[in-house]
């Protein structure tokens, strides 16, 4: 998919664009959502809000700034991290757990168990135990660096070190790919 | 600046994931216009968060695409069209006044099951509303218990006559700068508290050393804590000074003297 061209045609409003759009990307902020929010109707209503605001703000995308991914994944994940923090949230157990699983963290890094997919399970098996729990609350979970920094009393920098790690060693994988 | 460290430090991670805020971030922008390299590592980046979102993501109902594209006025899927037909009016003026009815009789009926269905569904969002609030707060109440902990914690150590307090005041470097040691010598425990350290340099870390039988322990690199919490530091078991340096992230093998920042002595007692 070439960013420019797509660009151009969401912003003529092309409807077409947001259907191939989604095609590619709805599998990704759907995913991730899921991750996030663990339950099926709230990360829908995330998914439909960031398709919503990636049509009302294309005119916004700067493209000497951004990749369009990324900017539609800032979108996407703000949307998530959102929806988790307003009350429309649905009261149930599942979330209780995500929320109170980082108090638990030291306990048991049973997090992995969130992360449903093989093949993210096979990446992240590739990694250490405490870079991986780390990892998962970051990228997976939506906590913030200095969120997963306080939580585990770890110090902010050995946390973003070992996200790094763990992305870099992840990139040398999807690379291959 | 040194660019590697400064890739390395992790910030481009929090740039993408959207969590600096707008000055930190227009500095970040300021940076990679200035240096290729920085650039280039943030789109090579991206491009691994974009592969690795693709490779987990997971299929939304089909539903979903069609309700999107229906709320920005695209076209419906396939529905069938009531196709309009006039040619047929009703010859018979009962029948035509029956069918009116009915047609009244069924909105009507279909407006009151839409009514109850409507009053059911804001009593259970209310619900659910209240039920979030009450979970927002408790989770509030897990973090201030959480901080009441971490502080009663901090106090008992501070207060504690097993551990030995040894102050580590600022050095040529940074005058002002200061700390405290609190050293369990039959434990070995070691906490840290620091919080009138300069903020380091992009890329840089502190590092807490020991002098051990006249040589340096390193006791830990440490960034500054966010809520003046105490640091829990590396064991030692015999020290007769305690020293702060600051080093490349991640820490050094022995340490860069120039760059001390404070030091005390242990006073036995």
């Amino acid at each position: 998919m070439i960013d420019a061209q797509i660009v151009t045609r969401l912003k003529n409003r092309d409807k077409t664009a947001l259907s191939d759009l989604y095609d590619h990307y709805a599998a990704a902020f759907y995913g991730q959502a899921l991750r996030i929010l663990d339950t099926e109707a709230t990360a829908q209503e995330v998914v439909q809000d960031t398709f919503l605001k990636i049509w009302n703000n294309i005119s916004q995308y700067d493209d000497s700034k951004w990749k369009l991914f990324t900017w539609m994944y800032r979108i996407a994940r703000n949307e998530a991290i959102d929806k988790k923090r307003s009350k429309e949230i649905k009261h149930n157990d599942k979330t209780t757990s995500i929320d109170t699983s980082v108090y638990t963290y030291e306990a048991n890094s049973s997090t992995v168990s969130n992360v449903e997919d093989i093949g993210v399970k096979q990446l992240l098996n590739l990694l250490d135990e405490d870079t991986k729990s780390i990892l998962e609350l970051v990228y997976f979970q939506g906590y913030t660096h200095s969120e997963v920094a306080d939580y585990t009393k770890t110090p902010i920098g050995t946390v973003k070190t070992k996200v790094r790690r763990a992305i870099l060693k992840l990139r040398s994988v999807l690379i291959k790919e | 600046m040194n660019i590697k460290d400064y890739i390395e430090s992790g910030i481009l991670e929090q740039y993408l994931l959207g969590e600096l805020s707008p000055i930190e971030e227009k500095e970040v922008e300021k940076l990679m216009a200035q240096h290729p390299e920085i650039r280039q590592e943030y789109f090579t980046l991206a491009d691994t968060f974009e592969k690795l979102s693709l490779q987990t993501g997971v299929e939304p109902p089909g539903e979903l695409k069609d309700m999107i594209m229906e709320s920005v006025g695209g076209a419906k899927p396939s529905r069938t069209q009531s196709t309009q037909d006039n040619s047929s009016r009703p010859t018979n003026n009962l029948i035509f006044f029956a069918g009116i009815v009915a047609i009244i009789s069924m909105l009507i009926a279909a407006g009151v099951a839409y009514m109850c269905k409507q009053s059911k569904t804001e009593l259970s969002s209310q619900i659910s509303n209240q039920l979030s609030q009450i979970e927002t707060l408790n989770n509030d109440k897990l973090l201030l218990t959480a901080r009441v902990n971490q502080l009663a914690e901090d106090l008992r150590v501070m207060g504690s006559p097993e551990y030995n307090q040894v102050n580590l005041k600022g050095l040529p470097l940074a005058p002002q700068a200061f700390a405290q040691v609190f050293w369990n010598q039959s434990n070995r425990e070691v906490y840290l508290k620091a919080d009138h350290l300069p903020e380091p340099a992009v890329g840089k870390q502190y590092q807490l050393w020991a002098i051990v039988n006249n040589a340096p322990v390193s006791m830990g690199v440490f960034d500054l804590p966010t809520s003046n919490q105490l640091l829990k530091m590396n064991t030692v078991a015999n020290a007769a000074a305690f020293a702060i340096t600051l080093e490349p992230q991640g820490g050094v093998e022995s340490p860069t003297l120039e760059a001390m920042f404070v030091i005390g002595n242990v006073v036995s007692g």
